[in-house]
């Protein structure tokens, strides 16, 4: 697959370019970060997180690309490593202090959004995930999930949306959150 | 909240407000402490959303199995391993297709083989005893060479014609065959010779115990061109290894009240071999005088 075609297959959200990526280019990727005292286990990791990242910029036409797919990714690979190994370095001087910033409260809100999400009908949860990460338009929408036209779709995201909230805020009603 | 808000706040985490609709949307916050809060809300909410997309396309990406492209290469051992077992295959179907009367013959000549040896084996340790010439000895060894050599080149001949009756997948086979056989002449040959010169050697003078007494070391010479030389014993046998080509080498022993003790004498050098050795260690040089003196009169009493 060339580039080009890759990249058009990301623009109409198939997912199977991402595995073709992942594969073609996993040992390049690799080699950079076991080469720079990483494990395979975090060149997975920010492999996999460096493509997300170039999905989400594609997939929502925000990517300007100059060079190659892979010398792409392999910048990001690097920039990625770069801050954990920052964050790695940090946390050995930190230990005790990154205790102090977790915030209880807001830990428990997020899991609390979590589960709603998970509880969602799969349609819904479609949709709201590739409005916000995709940033899909609504008529491409409407075309992957079999909405009439981009119309409906966006009724219907401004119904599951809501849906959602009420759901979250119940459940915070329940474990008396809000005071 | 009514549509038209819910569409505000999304424009605004998203930062598709203008700059001056951006300043009186924070305005209105920061006057509106429940406005706030449900903005915070908001926030938590689409980073989950996007979280949770995030999760799922990376748990596709990690259910990819690329380990065989990481350095620890598996699929190269697998590839590996599964030439291997084809290879055995071959060879063990190589056996089995044989017709009978083929495998008949093959084992004559085997047999033919081992009884040549144990011939040979039988013949050797008695020339000690004849006059120190190695004229007879080397005429039986190079009649066992050759007799070997021929069975040898009978034996290929026939597994060559077993090898073309036979399906293919053989031609490897009939190689490695052939490579095989030379060796074995080489090892066995050596020993041979060596078990020659223990023999003989051991027909030493010793300071107390009768010297007809022939005490048999059984040598095995590791072939090895490297300049250490070392040594073990190990039940009962002494394994040298190194390169012992450059000059022949003497096994001297000396029975004393205390005991006995073995000494090799190479390269105009005496080395002290110790019979608990049994890992592998290096020949250390004697330099003791006086001891040397000892060994030097004992060895010229055998009369070399």
């Amino acid at each position: 697959m060339s580039d080009n075609e890759i990249l058009d297959k990301i623009r109409r959200g198939d997912e199977s370019a991402l595995d073709y990526l992942y594969k073609k280019y996993f040992k390049m990727m690799a080699k950079l970060i076991i080469t720079n005292n990483g494990t395979d286990e975090e060149a997975r990791d920010i492999y996999q997180e460096a493509l997300i990242v170039f999905w989400q910029k594609a997939v929502s036409n925000n990517l300007v690309l100059t060079s190659k797919i892979s010398t792409y990714l392999y910048s990001i690979c690097q920039n990625l490593w770069r801050k954990e190994l920052d964050r790695k370095s940090r946390l050995s001087y930190e230990d005790k202090d990154g205790a102090d910033t977790f915030d209880p409260d807001k830990e428990e809100r997020i899991k609390i959004i979590n589960n709603c999400i998970n509880e969602l009908g799969d349609t819904c949860r479609k949709l709201l995930t590739y409005y916000y990460f995709d940033e899909m338009s609504m008529s491409d929408i409407a075309e992957k999930l079999g909405f009439a036209n981009a119309d409906t779709a966006k009724t219907k995201k401004y119904k599951c949306k809501k849906q959602l909230d009420s759901l979250i805020k119940s459940k915070f009603k329940a474990s008396d959150f809000l005071d | 909240m009514n549509a038209n808000t819910t569409e505000i706040i999304e424009s605004y985490l998203k930062g598709e407000l203008s700059g001056a609709e951006k300043t009186a949307f924070e305005a209105q916050l920061e006057q509106d402490p429940l406005f706030k809060s449900e903005i915070e809300l908001q926030k938590d909410i689409m980073n989950s959303i996007k979280g949770y997309r995030k999760n799922q396309l990376k748990e596709r990406l990690n259910n990819i199995d690329v380990s065989a492209t990481s350095y620890f290469n598996l699929a190269a051992i697998k590839i590996g391993i599964s030439i291997l077992i084809l290879g055995m295959l071959s060879y063990g179907s190589y056996f089995y297709l044989s017709s009978e009367d083929e495998i008949k013959e093959e084992i004559k000549v085997t047999s033919g083989i081992t009884q040549e040896k144990i011939a040979s084996e039988v013949d050797i340790p008695q020339t000690p005893k004849e006059a120190n010439d190695g004229n007879p000895e080397s005429i039986k060894e190079q009649e066992v060479v050759k007799t070997e050599s021929q069975i040898i080149k009978e034996e290929t001949a026939s597994k060559k014609s077993v090898a073309s009756n036979t399906e293919s997948k053989n031609a490897k086979v009939e190689r490695k065959e052939v490579i095989v056989a030379p060796n074995v002449i080489d090892t066995f040959e050596e020993k041979q010779i060596i078990v020659n010169n223990s023999h003989f050697d051991n027909t030493s003078n010793s300071n107390t115990i009768p010297s007809d007494k022939i005490t048999e070391v059984e040598i095995k010479h590791e072939e090895n061109k490297s300049k250490d030389l070392k040594y073990k014993y190990l039940n009962k046998k002494l394994y040298l290894y190194g390169d012992f080509s450059t000059s022949p080498y003497e096994l001297i022993e000396l029975n004393s009240n205390v005991g006995k003790k073995l000494f090799l004498f190479h390269n105009n050098l005496y080395y002290q071999l110790s019979e608990s050795q049994k890992t592998i260690a290096p020949l250390a040089p004697i330099n003791d005088s006086i001891v040397i003196q000892e060994l030097d009169s004992l060895k010229a009493k055998k009369g070399n």
